[in-house]
Order: structure tokens, then C-alpha cells, then sequence
């Protein structure tokens, strides 16, 4: 590998950020990527949550992972957000575009993108 | 095995996905999904044939899933339908390739599936986001890469990437991450 320098420049910054992050609340976002997911197009959406999160300095408060499939194939990609205390949300029909509109206005903003949403589902 | 389903005709239509690295990504998602602790993807890239073989040291496979996994509708997950492998092997054979699964569940431990695509293959497309959601989904997981096309060799090692971070910072944070595809990038442009 190239570049082994720059990442352990950024483990020193990461390292240094840890006491800093500790009692912020824990939020989870879950993409859909078992196979429906995947040739519906959650791979993209998946990279848009992970750098949406970075950019916005969400890393110490939100995680982004991955589940298989959820059995709600016409939905894909969906997208669950688990946050300590509130309801889950189920995001749907999800893409890149409407990914990086869920970590300004809810992760960052607090508030969810209703219509994104499963119950506004078409 | 009685957990072991056939879906319905409807249900269990292969799927081609638009790129081959998105039916890699749903395979070697198979390996960390029978506890791989080691996953190696290796693509050997020429004009006239790819092949890419998904190694992995997983709870294989037992003998009869082995004889079914090919089947579209066959599955051993509890929420699965049974198009991943089915869907690569349709991809393989319309390109005038071939796909093979071997496993075993005995001493060994392992799977290897290897997929061969003839000269009307889809594109690979975009393999460094394959390989980053990947790592984003590995867990404790190793996830080793090499991509051979011509003189460019291309390889990538979550274990390496581990040795830098040390306990405490996972491969998967949206920073390491980012770092990681910059990796490639920087890889892929020699």
C-alpha cells in the first residue's frame, strides 16, 4: 500500500478526538445490503451515509452499518435509524441524493425526512 | 438443513446486476456471512477473460447446500432468497464464462468460489466502492484484495490497516474509510 503515512496521520487526529466525542448520544444507521439491496443500488447510498457522516462531523455520534435482507424487496435500498429513546425510522426507495438530505436534516438537525419515510411510501 | 428453502418461481429469477464488482460484493457479503475471518478476492483482468476467485475460511458449506447453491431459490439464511450465486453464474455463462463453487465443511473450513467472464462481460465497474463496503461491513474481519490487469497490480490488506490503527480505531470509521479509497485511487492511477 502507497499511502500508510497519511493513515497514520489520521489515527494520531482520531486519537486525539476520542475524549472529545465521549457522551454524545448513539445513533445508528442500517443500510439493506443483501443481494436486493445491492442490485437496487445501496451500495452508493451506503457511501453517500459514510461520507455525508464524516463531512458533517457526525463520526463521534453516528455509525453506519450494513444488515442483509429485510424481506421489504420492493423498497430497497431502505435504510433503518435506531436512535437511543426515539422510534426507529425506516427510510425507503432510498438514493445517494436523498441520503445526504437525511444527515442534514436528521442526524445533524435532529429532525426525520418524513417524506422519505416508509409510511409515506408510494 | 430443514431450515433450507425453495422460494417460488416468481421470487427466485436471477438478477444481473449492472456492474460485475456489484455481484462481488454480494458473494464475498456470503463469506462474512458464514464468519470469515479471512476473505480473499483476487481479479485476474485480460481484454479476452476476467476471472475473480472469493476465497474464504468460513463455516463452508454442507454437502447438499453445496449441490444446491447454484439453484436460484436455494438458501441456507433465515431472511435470504437465494439469487446471489445464481445470479453471478448467469452473468458468468451470458459472457461465455463459467462459474465454480467448491467448499467444505469438514477440517478445513472454507469456500472458494471462482467466476470466470468471457469477452461479453459488463463492465467491472466501480470495484473500490465494492471493496469499501466491504470493509465498512467486515466486522473483525480481514478483507485482502488484488486486482491484476497488465503490468498494474493492485492490493489491498485490512491487516496492514489494522497494524497501523491499534486497538481502539476500527477499519470501518467513515475516516478510515475515506482514507481507503483514497488508497485505491492513488493505486489504480499508477
Amino acid at each position: 500500500m502507497k499511502t500508510l503515512a497519511e493513515l497514520a496521520e489520521i489515527r494520531d487526529r482520531m486519537q486525539k478526538n476520542v475524549i472529545l466525542r465521549e457522551g454524545h448520544g448513539d445513533i445508528r444507521v442500517i443500510v439493506g445490503m443483501g443481494t436486493c439491496g445491492i442490485a437496487a443500488g445501496a451500495r452508493p447510498v451506503l457511501a453517500a451515509f459514510v461520507e455525508g457522516v464524516d463531512k458533517a462531523d457526525l463520526t463521534g455520534k453516528v455509525t453506519v452499518s450494513q444488515t442483509g435482507c429485510a424481506g421489504k424487496c420492493q423498497y430497497e435500498p431502505l435504510v433503518e435509524v435506531f436512535e437511543n429513546g426515539k422510534d426507529k425510522v425506516t427510510y425507503v426507495n432510498m438514493t445517494p441524493e436523498k441520503a445526504a438530505r437525511v444527515v442534514e436534516e436528521h442526524l445533524k438537525g435532529g429532525k426525520p425526512v418524513e417524506e422519505f419515510t416508509i409510511a409515506n411510501a408510494k | 438443513m430443514t431450515e433450507n428453502t425453495v422460494k417460488t418461481a416468481e421470487a427466485n429469477r436471477p438478477l444481473l446486476m449492472d456492474e460485475l464488482s456489484l455481484h462481488i460484493l454480494d458473494i464475498a457479503k456470503n463469506s462474512l456471512e458464514a464468519s470469515a475471518a479471512l476473505v480473499e478476492i483476487s481479479i485476474d483482468e485480460a481484454p479476452e477473460r476476467l476471472v475473480v476467485t472469493i476465497a474464504d475460511d468460513g463455516c463452508g458449506m454442507s454437502e447438499e447446500a453445496l449441490k444446491n447453491a447454484l439453484l436460484p431459490g436455494f438458501t441456507t439464511k433465515q431472511n435470504g432468497r437465494g439469487l446471489g450465486l445464481a445470479s453471478i453464474k448467469l452473468a458468468c455463462e451470458l459472457s461465455g464464462g463459467e462459474l465454480t463453487v467448491s467448499s467444505s465443511n469438514g477440517k478445513e473450513h472454507h469456500t472458494l468460489v471462482r467466476a470466470s467472464f468471457g469477452q461479453n462481460r459488463q463492465r467491472l465497474g466501480d470495484i473500490i466502492s465494492t471493496i469499501v463496503t466491504l470493509v465498512n461491513g467486515a466486522g473483525k474481519s480481514d478483507i485482502v484484495f488484488t486486482h491484476r490487469l497488465g503490468y498494474l497490480c493492485v492490493s489491498f490488506d485490512t491487516r496492514e490497516v489494522r497494524r497501523v490503527l491499534g486497538d481502539g480505531i476500527h477499519p470501518s470509521s467513515p475516516e478510515v474509510l475515506g482514507w481507503i479509497r483514497n488508497e485505491l485511487r492513488t493505486q489504480y492511477s499508477q
